[in-house]
């Protein structure tokens, strides 16, 4: 069989496109799983909303296991001498944004359809073959996949036979993206997400045959992002993200990308995996919420009243005509703050990837920031606030499907660029930091303006729930700003 | 010089890595408010009575039942059998890191820090200990470094033989630590059985306690060992984690001494938590409370 991928620049577009996919996968779950109501007062019986936080555990399960998609695509592309990107479009994108694949890429709240689109996006090959673009997967025949397949082949011997059954196939989808796309990050040659992964891995395979491994795996295995017993974390370090549901691996030869390639399409597709394992796939997963949001009829109901695609600005690159526009001046603050945390957290990823981080202690530094407050203290609880927020002006005004509320729109003012010198980078950091500081001050200057909305008011206390919380992340990020100021020396101990 | 040792189970109901630590239900780490349950309030609770202690039923085959206790008293090296069976408590205290910022790799402090002794009814002492005494008042955000240091813990011990001893575990080796995970499942299963239909939350709740106890191994870790023999899951391994090294000298304002401790002085508290139980989100304390008399 020819392979589909030659050279090592057709490899590195694929990964690129890869990488991008997999962000814009998980920034799509991150908003449908956001939107889910949390509380009792938001309508939901105990029961049911018991349901919903289920679902919101495997939702935000599968979404940190997209970032683990995403960073195997990224230590993939470093170990051959790519440059790792977190550039991607904004949402919405045309549904054919990536070709036949149908990947509709829209922010919209986690109801019925969102499941259904997002179980599509999982879907093995074999179930989607004769859908036309965006058209759901068969739910029956979804749960027979998930109930009785027997998934016992090996990676390798999986690859085989797909390759082997499919070949004429990604051949022709591998030829068309690389003889008629003029700029491949932005093509999509490949029908589904399996093929691509199947042809970035024959790629891996033709190419470490033909120059040579040692030729192949140039990337200083420093650059990398991995964790695990081999990792350069202290054991049971919160630096080790291989604790939380991922599995970050080191890509240095042949064996450790292939496995990588086999490792993202067994938890999403579950092509290959062992038959326990296949519960635990995101296409498994998705079927489930989908079974029990269609079976308890809480499809519409499990998730607050989000606008689709809320943005703060109209961006170049977006389907204009799907954007909700903001228009709450305090809801817009809050959701610039988000998408500055946003980028600021991607920034300091690709400096995690750069060689401008010399030491290992750096590098804890960085993940210190960039993962978990940046993720967990800022993005995260933003998100959630914003899906509680007005999106408009007018307290009457409604989308035109009746959403009032808004969400984070993930927004990104062009590419993610790397800061050209790595001796000003850590200052310009803090000014972005300090950017942050300044918003919070300007948002929560002039009095509590979200008092009088539902379920905002709590005993005991003057201010509105969001206004609480609001406060605290506030002043996480002082602190934030002056642990990065101190470079870290500013805190308690770190190590016995 | 008074003595206290004390130990016993206690509660905190916190949300769990990947969750922000300000996270009321609990939705990426493994503790959660099931349905029924009240906001997660992420404060120690030492005794059974304190306003947010939430415990479960466990089933026919038991578990932690919280209660930390005075276990020996000596006043200049004499038994104070009057004082054993105290009650100890950290009032108000949270088990503090903010994801990070102020504390990394879990290496936590306990803020507000305020320690009390009760006999029946009767407070006996009460001691708060600032982080910056000639600032009370200061939020612990602002802390430096030397102040955080000085109410740190310092060591983290994976399988400890010491926590395993005090909680009752045959050992702390991993097969058993996995064995008693999926015994408490086995125990929910039962009950679960026996809860009537009608009683929906109850069974709710049982049913998701039941699937995050059924999560023993790294199941994701696609790249470590074979399925059944993947490295062990946080919610197993945790039950003989030990985290030791919190020595303080408190420092600040007393409420109540009715001992004779001798006020000029810092008194100094010692101890190690452990033995997590996330099902139960109840783990175990250890200590000694040394107190200097007047």
């Amino acid at each position: 069989m020819t392979p589909q991928i030659t050279t090592r620049a057709g490899l590195i577009d694929a990964l690129r496109t890869a990488s991008e996919l997999e962000h814009q996968l998980m920034a799509q779950y991150l908003f449908a799983v956001y939107s889910m109501k949390r509380y009792t007062w938001e309508g939901l019986e105990p029961v049911a909303l018991e349901r919903v936080r289920r679902w919101s555990s495997s939702i935000t399960l599968i979404a940190r296991q997209e970032m683990e998609h995403l960073g195997l695509a990224l230590n993939l592309l470093s170990a051959i001498g790519g440059t790792p990107s977190f550039t991607r479009p904004n949402m919405p994108q045309k549904v054919d944004y990536y070709g036949k694949a149908g990947i509709k890429l829209e922010l919209t709240r986690g109801n019925l359809d969102t499941i259904k689109r997002f179980q599509r996006f999982e879907s093995p090959d074999d179930l989607i073959a004769k859908l036309k673009p965006g058209e759901p997967v068969s739910q029956k025949d979804a749960r027979k996949w998930c109930g009785t397949q027997k998934h016992v082949k090996s990676g390798a011997q999986m690859f085989d036979s797909l390759l082997k059954g499919a070949g004429k196939k990604v051949r022709g989808a591998a030829s068309k993206s690389l003889l008629t796309t003029s700029a491949p990050v932005l093509g999509f040659g490949w029908d589904s997400v399996q093929e691509l992964y199947m042809a970035i891995r024959s790629g891996f395979d033709y190419l470490a045959a033909t120059m040579g491994e040692k030729e192949l795996f140039v990337g200083k295995a420093s650059l990398q992002i991995f964790g695990g017993p081999n990792g350069p974390q202290e054991k049971g370090s919160m630096d080790d993200l291989n604790q939380y549901d991922v599995d970050l691996i080191k890509i240095s030869n042949l064996a450790s990308a292939r496995q990588a390639v086999t490792m993202i399409l067994e938890q999403g597709e579950g092509i290959s995996v062992n038959a326990d394992y296949l519960r635990w796939t995101h296409f498994c997963l998705f079927t489930g919420i989908r079974s029990d949001m269609e079976q308890f009829r809480l499809g519409e109901l499990a998730a607050r009243p989000v606008v689709r695609n809320p943005m703060t600005a109209l961006y170049p690159d977006v389907e204009r005509s799907e954007v909700t526009l903001l228009t709450n001046p305090h809801t817009i603050l809050v959701s610039k703050i988000f998408n500055e945390s946003y980028e600021l957290m991607l920034l300091l990823l690709l400096y995690l990837y750069s060689d401008n981080v010399k030491t290992q202690a750096d590098v804890n530094s960085l993940m210190d920031a960039a993962f978990f407050p940046l993720m967990t203290m800022f993005v995260r609880p933003l998100a959630e606030m914003l899906t509680e927020l007005p999106a408009f002006k007018n307290p009457r005004e409604k989308s035109p499907e009746g959403m009032t509320n808004a969400g984070p729109g993930f927004e990104l003012n062009g590419d993610v660029l790397l800061f050209p010198s790595g001796e000003s980078t850590w200052d310009l950091f803090q000014e972005r930091f300090d950017t942050i500081v300044g918003m919070y001050a300007e948002l929560l200057r002039d009095g509590d303006p979200w008092i009088d909305l539902p379920n905002q008011r709590e005993s005991g206390f003057e201010k509105s729930r969001i206004w609480r919380r609001l406060e605290y992340t506030q002043s996480n990020m002082q602190r934030l700003a002056i642990d990065w100021r101190a470079r870290w020396l500013n805190i308690g101990i770190t190590t016995q | 010089m008074l003595i206290l040792d004390f130990e016993g189970y206690f509660q905190m109901r916190m949300a769990t890595d990947p969750d922000p630590t300000d996270e009321l239900r609990g939705v990426s780490g493994y503790t959660f408010a099931f349905c029924g349950e009240p906001d997660l309030d992420h404060l120690l609770h030492f005794q059974p009575d304190e306003p947010g202690v939430w415990e479960r039923d466990f089933g026919p085959g038991g578990g932690p039942k919280v209660g930390v206790v005075v276990t020996s008293a000596k006043r200049d090296g004499k038994d104070v059998p009057d004082l054993v069976g105290g009650r100890i408590a950290f009032v108000d205290g949270m088990v503090v890191e903010h994801n990070g910022l102020l504390v990394r790799n879990d290496y936590f402090i306990i803020n507000p820090f305020r320690v009390t002794l009760t006999t029946g009814k009767t407070l006996q002492l009460d001691r708060v200990d600032y982080l910056n005494p000639s600032n009370p008042d200061m939020p612990e955000n602002e802390a430096d470094s030397t102040m955080l240091q000085r109410r740190q813990a310092t060591t983290f011990q994976s399988n400890s033989e010491e926590v395993a001893q005090a909680t009752g575990l045959p050992n702390a080796a991993n097969v058993t630590l996995i064995q008693n995970r999926l015994n408490r499942k086995a125990s929910l299963e039962a009950l679960l059985a026996s809860t009537p239909k009608k009683n929906a939350v109850k069974r709710a709740e049982l049913e998701s306690r039941i699937y995050e106890l059924g999560i023993v191994e790294q199941w994701w870790n696609l790249s470590q060992g074979t399925s059944g023999n993947r490295p062990i899951d946080r919610r197993a391994a945790q039950l003989a984690l030990q985290l030791s090294g919190w020595n303080i000298d408190m420092n600040g304002a007393i409420a109540e001494n009715r001992l004779g401790a001798d006020e000029r002085y810092p008194w100094n508290i010692s101890f190690w938590m452990g033995g997590w139980d996330g099902d139960a989100m109840c783990g175990y304390v250890r200590g000694e409370w040394t107190i200097p008399l007047k």
